[in-house]
């Protein structure tokens, strides 16, 4: 009775446990038949696709919009409906509300083929279904597809023209849905597409793929599939720098480790949606140059780190009801193009080099400079992902740090930065007076080495002579009270200033700390005055009898140990860490 | 009676002794003197190092080496001769009584003896060189021969001479003319070599020093037989040479001077002849031709033969009414464009183009300025937009129409346009767009305000049917289509001529009708003006200024803008962007030395100084109190070596280009040995200066590159100098070139500002910091000088440009003769 028992246990724990799978089999299945019945009707609206196209080309260049065109197009259209007759359906059906761990992605696909591709019906159905059975192959339960019959909002609007109403108005319960373009690319095919979310109403960038042979485009286009697609997320509680998130479907199986959709390192974007009492959605707003990058992932669970340049980009202060969500986002090779205002007179920031960092880590590099009209542009390197973008004035000064993904395009709206004309005045003059410190530094350790060989060769009349150039030197001190004037100067006109503004960054100060310890570390005077007294004693009377000199006292010593040339990072005075250390850190003295 | 016999008994007795001795002694000359005589080959003794010794060879064959004998020669001895003398010497001692020997205390009043020959001594004394015993006398008449060694060097010499050793030679028989200057022999052979060395050196090739030997040779002995045919033919072949390079003034100053020498030559008249013939020649096809050919062909003609009488007054003639002004430059522009790009467009550029606006000066914007095209300009919206009225009275100098708005329309787009060669970026930023509401008018609008607006018209203006480059095809062909005083007519690589528009009879016409630009060897400028070929120079170099100052027919001028020298640096190279070896550049340079010896040759004045940045002293841009970096070449090694671990590199490659002008190149040389020193490795290159200019100012690539100009106005000419690519297309990203992005920043923030007094204050703060980011390397400044003849009259002695105020110059016919 008890095995009995436990059997019908665990045997409902299979079935619980399949319910999902079952669920969406009966899903697919329902479609099937669906889209069988679809595929019929679509035959019936080709003429209606026909009188549409006319009226709706003003916002289409393509040659298709004319009436031979629009007759083309509907052919086409019926192509693609027999190519999906197995498997889509105008309108999904609700799917049951499943957790959202074990939600599948369903996806509307629609598909726009250009005449010149010179693929017929059964070509292009062929096409598809090998797309299919290859997204069944590798990703599986995940995605459910629903391949239109029509080409949508293609139909009517080039693919660069789309704007995610017009999807929206037609994938409802859907969400996401793909929108792709083929066309004839060299001896191959060439693919284009795009992804909207529904969740944030949020189109993708495009993303292109080559075939280079016909043999290969579903290959190729399974690939864009899984370039375009952007899991989405929902955004948990954030805790010790970082946040969890919940992905959509991730307790899926996955059919293939190739179509695992979340690794480490992905990158996720977070969105706010504002509510409406009634839960619809108010609005919705990317949160800017913040983003999410998957640390490790447990199932559906991700542990994200948080890239942003904001304080507290996730933050739950706000008087509406939100709710965050996020959405995979991809580097693309597409250049990177940013403009930069300064503030407050929005004049355009020309001139400024645009450094960027690899994230999480990684070699800062140049990237480009900013031209007269502020702006510039960059080609990321193939294959990089988010990268932390710096805009620096002058030579170490950043004006402003934020993360980019590559290839989006922040809507092209100006980024305005504080161009800190007074801190960048003030560290052009610290780097001016370090120039003239490591002079002296240099000249001094040229005249220890004379000395020290003249004391060899016991030649006492050139190491006075020495000894006088070492005077007529400027002392330490000038060099120290130059830095402190600089210092009590820019705390003055810091502390007078209308506004609040800091002239006196953190860079800043690291560059004054950095230049106080390379006087304090190299410009000692010890080894010189320790000859001075060795040659005062030398040329002082000789000594009654009995007294003898006080040579071992006198025996000038070499270079004190803390004159040795070590590079000042390791100086005693260094500020707190900063991540961005002064360029010109260390004296980097060579030997003479 | 028996002292007699004693006596000579005892004479021989004593000499046959010495001759035993003698024999005994000189065993070891014996050896040498029998090897000799054995045929064996004597040690080899270079005469010109040894010690003089003679050769004395005896009747049996005996040779001695021996110190020099003296006298020298030996006066000739024949024993029959000598005998006869003695016994008339005896004779004569026995008239007189007298014993042989003389009688001790006896004394005789003598009798005078009987005048007998002059005695030769029979007996030679001679020291032999080695041996115990070296001093000997040896009978006159056992001499067979004496070798002497004079004769010896001169033998020497002779074979010297045969084997074309002519240096060698002329020791041998310098030692003979030391010794002996009157040496039977020398002064035949020292013609002979003379003769032989300037010959051969002729027939190689180098006829300066064979024309010289055989000079001296004509001074030592005119009717030298075969000299005077040698000398003309020498001489003929210079002239050849010459005459055929065109370089007929060197080619009379040959026949002048060989005329001099060998006046009736038949080689040397045939030369004269020849420039004769070709000056006649020339003067006859002038006489058939018209206009400028005219005038080209008779100063051709004189030019080859200032003698030719026949040709001056027609030249003369030909000259008055067609007045050529001949000018030698460094460089020619190419192409010649409305767009100035080097400093050889803005020279031409006067002539054959009119600018919108002469200057911003209130004059100008009220169009009551000569020169310029617009009547008027007025600026509103703050700067943002301004109105051009252009006069109507300008035409095009082919007279097609007059110059209209669309003309000023297509220059301003071009420069908008970044495939045009007058492509300016900020130009291109700062447009919003054109319109030309009439023929005559001309609206611009700016994307926002600028600074004063005016200075952007300060252009020449090109026709707006020109191609690409600027050239218009007209029924005579491409030309570069202007509206200035003068027009193009034509050019070659080496010469450019321009023709004044209208007649000589047109109201304000110029009164030189043709200008004729000639390009000339990097230093030959002033060579070319000394000798009359040109009438004015461009430039005169620092060192020829004494020289020209003290020629009363010549005038010198100075250029009112000083010309900066200074290195341009591209950051592009990621060891430029390095800040430890920019400064080790300018540490490594002695600028003061390399400037006082090389550049001025003399010592720094207010004028001529170094400078401290990019700006000239005195200048409102020119921030008082800069320090410039000192020379210190131990710290400029130190700070490569700092440089090189910064950069994470083993060595460091740097270009270093610099223009073809005499005095850069030999500052530019020094200064890339001084760079090499500090442990840079540089590879010099020398340019064109106007290439090497219209290079970089497209924006090409480079390391380090040596640019002079002249900055009038900082705060629009601060960027182009600083970054040479300033104004070019971005595609190569030429901004970056500025190695300091600080400087860059405040350079692009000057283009921003709209009012006057913080671009100053800008510009100057500007210039306190290049002095410590060293975008550049600053180097000197220099006030530049142009010089012309006294025939030329109008050029001022201080001017901003060569041509200023050329409508109203004028120049009188003259053509340089060859000094008596």
């Amino acid at each position: 009775m008890v095995c009995a028992r436990r059997q019908m246990i665990a045997a409902a724990k299979i079935i619980v446990a399949s319910l999902p799978l079952f669920a969406g089999a009966i899903a697919i299945a329902e479609r099937a038949v669906a889209q069988s019945a679809g595929a019929k009707r679509s035959q019936t609206a080709a003429p209606k696709n026909q009188t549409a196209s006319p009226a709706g080309s003003a916002s289409k260049a393509d040659a298709s919009n004319t009436a031979t065109g629009a007759a083309a197009k509907s052919k086409k259209n019926a192509d693609v409906s027999q190519a999906a007759a197995a498997a889509s359906n105008d309108k999904a059906k609700p799917a049951p509300q499943l957790p959202y761990s074990i939600r599948p992605y369903r996806i509307r696909v629609w598909f726009d083929f250009a005449p010149d591709t010179r693929l017929d019906s059964l070509a292009r159905s062929r096409l598809i279904e090998h797309w299919l059975a290859l997204v069944r192959r590798f990703i599986g339960p995940p995605w459910e597809l629903d391949v239109a019959a029509d080409s949508g909002p293609l139909a009517e609007r080039t693919f660069d023209a789309i704007t995610p109403k017009n999807i929206a108005d037609m994938a409802p319960g859907y969400d996401k849905a793909f929108i792709i373009v083929v066309a004839r690319r060299g001896s191959g095919l060439g693919f284009r597409g795009r992804e909207y979310d529904a969740t944030t109403f949020r189109l993708s960038t495009p993303k292109d793929k080559h075939a280079p042979f016909i043999a290969d485009a579903p290959r190729a286009l399974f690939d864009l599939s899984l370039a375009v697609f952007e899991p989405s997320a929902e955004i948990g509680e954030s805790s010790q720098g970082g946040v969890t998130i919940t992905v959509q479907g991730g307790e899926l199986p996955v059919a293939s480790p190739i179509g695992a959709f979340v690794r480490g390192g992905a990158v996720f974007r977070p969105i706010r949606i504002y509510l409406k009492p009634d839960k619809s959605v108010l609005q919705v707003l990317d949160i800017p140059y913040s983003y999410l990058m998957v640390e490790s992932i447990d199932k559906a669970k991700a542990r994200c780190m948080i890239v942003s340049s904001q304080s507290d980009p996730l933050t739950k202060r706000s008087a509406k009801k939100t709710k965050l969500v996020a959405l995979g986002v991809k580097p693309t090779s597409n250049p990177i193009k940013l403009r930069f205002l300064t503030r407050p007179d929005r004049k355009p920031a020309a001139g400024y080099v645009l450094t960027a960092t690899p994230v999480p880590k990684g070699k800062t590099r140049p990237v480009g400079l900013t031209d007269r009209q502020g702006r510039v542009e960059f080609n990321p390197i193939p294959g990089q992902g988010l990268i932390k973008i710096d805009l620096m004035a002058g030579d170490s000064e950043p004006l402003i740090e934020f993360p980019v993904m590559p290839g989006e395009t922040h809507d092209g709206r100006p980024i305005l930065v504080d161009p800190k004309s007074q801190t960048v005045a003030l560290e052009t003059e610290i780097n001016a007076l370090r120039d003239d410190i490591i002079d002296q530094i240099i000249v001094r350790r040229r005249i220890e080495k004379f000395l020290k060989a003249r004391e060899a060769g016991n030649q006492w009349d050139e190491i006075e002579r020495l000894l006088e150039e070492f005077k007529r030197l400027p002392p330490k001190s000038s060099f120290a009270e130059r830095v402190a004037k600089l210092k009590d100067d820019a705390k003055k006109r810091q502390a007078e200033s209308k506004k609040p503004i800091a002239i006196l960054t953190k860079n800043a100060q690291g560059l004054i700390a950095d230049t106080e310890a390379m006087i304090e570390s190299y410009l000692i005077d010890d080894t010189f005055a320790a000859y001075t007294e060795a040659l005062e004693q030398r040329k002082a009377p000789a000594n009654p009898p009995g007294r003898s000199l006080a040579a071992p006292a006198a025996k000038p010593q070499s270079a004190a140990p803390a004159a040795k040339p070590q590079p000042a990072r390791s100086a005693p005075a260094q500020p707190q860490a900063k991540p961005s250390q002064p360029k010109n850190n260390a004296p980097t003295v060579a030997p003479f | 009676m028996r002292s007699r016999v004693f006596g000579s008994r005892s004479l021989a007795l004593i000499l046959s002794c010495l001759v035993v001795v003698v024999a005994a002694s000189s065993r070891r000359s014996f050896v040498w003197a029998r090897a000799a005589r054995q045929g064996v080959a004597a040690p080899k003794i270079d005469i010109l190092k040894t010690e003089p010794f003679d050769r004395i060879t005896l009747n049996d064959g005996t040779v001695f080496v021996i110190e020099p004998v003296m006298p020298r020669p030996l006066p000739a001895y024949d024993p029959a001769v000598e005998a006869e003398k003695e016994r008339k010497r005896k004779a004569g001692s026995k008239e007189l009584g007298l014993p042989e020997g003389g009688n001790v205390g006896v004394r005789t009043k003598k009798k005078a003896a009987p005048k007998i020959e002059d005695e030769v001594a029979a007996e030679l004394a001679i020291h032999l060189i080695e041996g115990e015993q070296r001093d000997f006398k040896i009978k006159r008449a056992d001499i067979k021969s004496v070798e002497y060694f004079e004769d010896m060097l001169l033998d020497e010499g002779d074979r010297l001479l045969r084997a074309q050793e002519y240096n060698k030679a002329f020791e041998c028989y310098l030692r003979v003319r030391t010794r002996n200057p009157r040496w039977k022999g020398l002064s035949t052979r020292v013609d002979e070599m003379l003769y032989k060395e300037g010959t051969i050196a002729l027939l190689d090739g180098d006829g300066e020093r064979g024309l010289r030997i055989l000079r001296e040779l004509k001074s030592r002995k005119p009717n030298y037989p075969g000299l005077d045919d040698a000398l003309a033919k020498a001489y003929v072949e210079r002239i050849d040479k010459a005459f055929d390079a065109d370089a007929y003034f060197l080619a009379r100053r040959f026949l002048h001077t060989i005329e001099e020498i060998v006046p009736s030559n038949p080689l040397v008249i045939a030369a004269r002849e020849r420039f004769v013939k070709l000056a006649r020649d020339l003067a006859t096809e002038a006489a058939k031709r018209q206009g400028g050919e005219k005038l080209d062909f008779y100063a051709e003609a004189l030019r080859v033969w200032p003698e030719y009488e026949s040709a001056v007054k027609p030249y003369e003639d030909a000259f008055r009414e067609l007045p050529t002004l001949d000018v030698a430059v460094d460089d020619l522009p190419r192409p010649i464009s409305p767009w100035l790009r080097t400093s050889a467009d803005a020279r031409v550029s006067r002539l054959i183009y009119l600018p919108l606006l002469a200057s911003i000066e209130q004059d100008s914007l009220d169009g009551k300025t000569p020169g310029q095209l617009a009547a008027s300009v007025k600026t509103g919206e703050l700067g943002k937009r301004l109105i051009i009225k252009l006069r109507n009275d300008i035409k095009w100098t082919d007279d097609s129409r007059v110059v209209g708005s669309i003309d000023v329309a297509r220059t301003f787009a071009d420069r908008f346009d970044p495939y045009s060669l007058g492509f300016q970026a900020r130009w291109a930023e700062l447009l919003d767009r054109i319109e030309t509401p009439a023929a005559d008018q001309i609206e611009i609008r700016f994307t926002r305000p600028t600074l004063r607006p005016e200075y952007h018209l300060l252009t020449p203006i090109g026709p707006a049917q020109a191609g690409h480059e600027g050239w218009v095809v007209t029924a005579n062909g491409r030309i570069p289509l202007g509206d200035g005083p003068y027009r193009w007519e034509s050019e070659t690589a080496e010469v450019v001529r321009f023709a004044a528009v209208g007649d000589s009879t047109t109201a304000n016409a110029p009164k030189i009708r043709r200008i004729r630009e000639a390009k000339f060897a990097p230093g030959a400028l002033v060579g070319a003006l000394a000798r009359g070929e040109v009438s004015l120079v461009e430039r005169v170099a620092h060192a020829d200024l004494p020289r020209l100052q003290a020629d009363s027919e010549i005038k010198i001028g100075a250029y009112k803008n000083p010309t900066m020298h200074w290195l341009a640096l591209d950051g592009r190279n990621p060891a430029l962007r390095n800040r430890t070896l920019r400064r080790a550049l300018a540490y490594a340079i002695d600028r003061k030395t390399i400037f006082e010896e090389t550049v001025l040759r003399a010592p720094m004045d207010e004028a001529n100084t170094l400078s401290d940045g990019a700006f000239p002293k005195g200048n409102y841009a020119d921030a008082p109190g800069v320090r410039p970096i000192d020379f210190d070449a131990l710290l400029a090694k130190s700070l490569v070596a700092g440089a090189r671990k910064e950069i994470e590199t083993t060595a460091i490659h740097l270009n270093f280009e610099y223009p073809m002008i005499p005095e850069v190149e030999a500052a530019a040389l020094k200064i890339v040995a001084a760079i090499k020193e500090a442990g840079i490795d540089v590879h010099a290159s020398a340019r064109p200066l106007s290439e090497l200019e219209a290079n970089l100012r497209s924006g090409r690539p480079f390391d380090i590159a040596y640019r002079t100009g002249r900055c009038v106005d900082p705060v629009f000419e601060a960027g182009p100098i600083l970054c040479p690519g300033y104004d070019a297309p971005a595609t190569l990203n030429p901004l970056a070139s500025l190695a300091s992005p600080r400087i860059l920043q405040m350079l692009l923030q000057v283009e921003q500002l709209v009012e006057w007094p913080a671009a100053r204050e800008l510009i100057q703060q500007l210039d306190r910091e290049v002095r410590d980011e060293l975008p550049i390397i600053p180097l000197w400044q220099t006030q530049d000088h142009y010089a012309w003849r006294s025939r030329l009259t109008g050029p001022a002695e201080t001017a901003d440009n060569l041509y200023q105020g050329i409508e109203t110059w004028e120049i009188a016919p003259w053509f340089a003769r060859d000094a008596k």
